[in-house]
């Protein structure tokens, strides 16, 4: 098959989530960007984005610092940056808006960073792997290599927080009546469905602070919107959506009676899936939420896949 | 008025935010934030009434915050709830009083360089996936950051307050 706009090559940031806990994703990254054009580069030394919540909120020095290093060494191999991780996004490109704002932070930052052998130059880009498809590669593009349509899969989209907000950081969608996501499943012949909550938090950070009620509370309110809106699966583009979404609707499920089970899936699953790639090869038995008799199971059966 | 009154009390952190005065407590940033999910959230809160009232202890509404700008954004005034909630987390941070998840990340970053350790079993699911060895983090350019931005010396001071007041809770019981 042949890539889109010729072969880009890319520093592939992992980040901590993806590669330490869901592996698999990792897997299906490497199986489907390059299709995309995408050559995905593992660049040595990369660290923690940092986590913008847990870091960047209680030391934003240390965090921006730590970015900027993270970002030096892409720029060391002349390389832009792919990320798989909302998180990751934030951090990174509020790092660049920061530091192209600020000569005095900047300089700060880089007299911090000398000391470990590496300079911020702010040449390279930054970009989380859902807007590179839908920018860099295009809608229609996607559309053109898709050899298995998505008919009849009705998809509820949850772009996340850390991707649609700021607006000013990211460009890439309204933050209050988000679209492209949903451009981008119905490019897959897939069909977005609307539902309440799309722009809501999907409640991680009570999580993982150890508020498990809350957590599970904010959980169980977009899940229940999704089940009415009539989705057969979530689509997410983070790892940390995706871990609260599969893993926290059990617990949710337990603790507020919801008698239903929605899998949840990341786009790139459902961009292989698409392009003729199988079940098993996008890591679909490795699910919290089972696929197995869910109507999402039963979709896929029937699209063959 | 309730709002000057207890804003008085906090003039360390107000000075540098005077724009926090322009704050109505209309609520609409408690609206359009997830925290209006946790369990102690009352809807008559905004983030500044609520934040200023409460002090630095580790709060849910507080620690609930996962940096969404959603509050910014919507502020019919402009003003910036984040920037205090960031200022707050920052403040509990340093006196020892954040959640212990929030240690244990800070921690893991700089002794593994990732936030949350690896272990043998990922290490069996990556190789049965025929996926590379996880990097090696460079941990020692992470402590000469740590060092040189205080984070180093942050942990260290809330560690100490947290062992004193421990020890003082023990020696009075």
């Amino acid at each position: 098959m042949s890539a889109p706009n010729g072969d880009r090559r890319l520093a592939f940031f992992r980040g901590c989530m993806i590669p330490i806990k869901l592996p698999h994703l990792e897997y299906v990254a490497r199986l489907v960007l390059p299709r995309l054009g995408a050559q995905l580069v593992d660049v040595d030394g990369f660290t923690c984005c940092p986590d913008p919540v847990g870091v960047g909120a209680t030391d934003p020095r240390t965090w921006v610092t730590i970015g900027a290093r993270n970002i030096s060494l892409a720029e060391e191999q002349g390389l832009d940056m792919l990320t798989l991780c909302n998180g990751c996004a934030y951090t990174l490109r509020h790092t660049v808006h920061d530091l192209g704002k600020s000569p005095e932070l900047r300089h700060q930052v880089n007299d911090i960073l000398a000391r470990t052998g590496h300079t911020y130059q702010g040449v390279s880009q930054v970009k989380h792997f859902l807007p590179w498809l839908a920018q860099d590669v295009g809608i229609e593009a996607i559309q053109r290599l898709v050899q298995r349509p998505l008919t009849g899969l009705r998809v509820a989209t949850h772009t996340g927080c850390h991707l649609l907000s700021p607006q000013y950081l990211h460009g890439f969608d309204d933050s209050e009546d988000p679209v492209v996501f949903d451009q981008l499943v119905a490019s897959l012949g897939a069909t977005a469905v609307d539902y309440r909550t799309k722009t809501a938090c999907c409640g991680i950070g009570f999580a993982v602070t150890g508020q498990a009620v809350s957590s599970d509370k904010a959980l169980s309110v977009k899940l229940t919107d999704v089940h009415a809106a009539g989705a057969d699966c979530i689509a997410v583009g983070c790892p940390f959506c995706y871990q609260q979404f599969d893993l926290g609707q059990l617990t949710a499920a337990r603790r507020f009676n919801l008698d239903f089970k929605t899998p949840v899936i990341n786009y790139l699953q459902l961009l292989g899936l698409a392009l003729g790639f199988s079940s098993v090869e996008m890591q679909l038995s490795e699910h919290r939420v089972r696929v197995e008799g869910t109507s999402f199971g039963v979709r896929l059966e029937a699209l063959g896949a | 008025m309730l709002l000057r009154e207890s804003f008085q009390a906090h003039d360390s952190q107000l000075e540098p935010r005077a724009e926090v005065e322009y704050c109505l407590q209309c609520a609409v940033c408690g609206l359009v934030c997830v925290v209006n999910q946790a369990e102690a959230y009352d809807p008559r809160h905004t983030f500044v009434y609520d934040l200023f009232n409460q002090g630095i202890e580790a709060k849910e509404t507080l620690w609930g915050c996962p940096t969404c700008h959603k509050c910014e954004e919507r502020c019919p005034y402009n003003f910036r709830p984040l920037e205090l909630v960031k200022a707050h987390k920052e403040a509990a941070l340093a006196a020892g009083l954040a959640p212990e998840a929030v240690y244990g990340e800070l921690e893991s970053l700089l002794s593994t360089g990732s936030a949350f350790p690896g272990s043998n079993v990922t290490e069996r699911r990556r190789s049965k996936l025929g996926l590379p060895d996880l990097p090696v983090r460079p941990v020692n350019e992470l402590a000469i950051i740590a060092e040189h931005t205080g984070l180093a010396g942050k942990l260290a001071a809330a560690r100490l307050a947290q062992r004193l007041k421990k020890e003082e809770g023990e020696s009075n019981a």
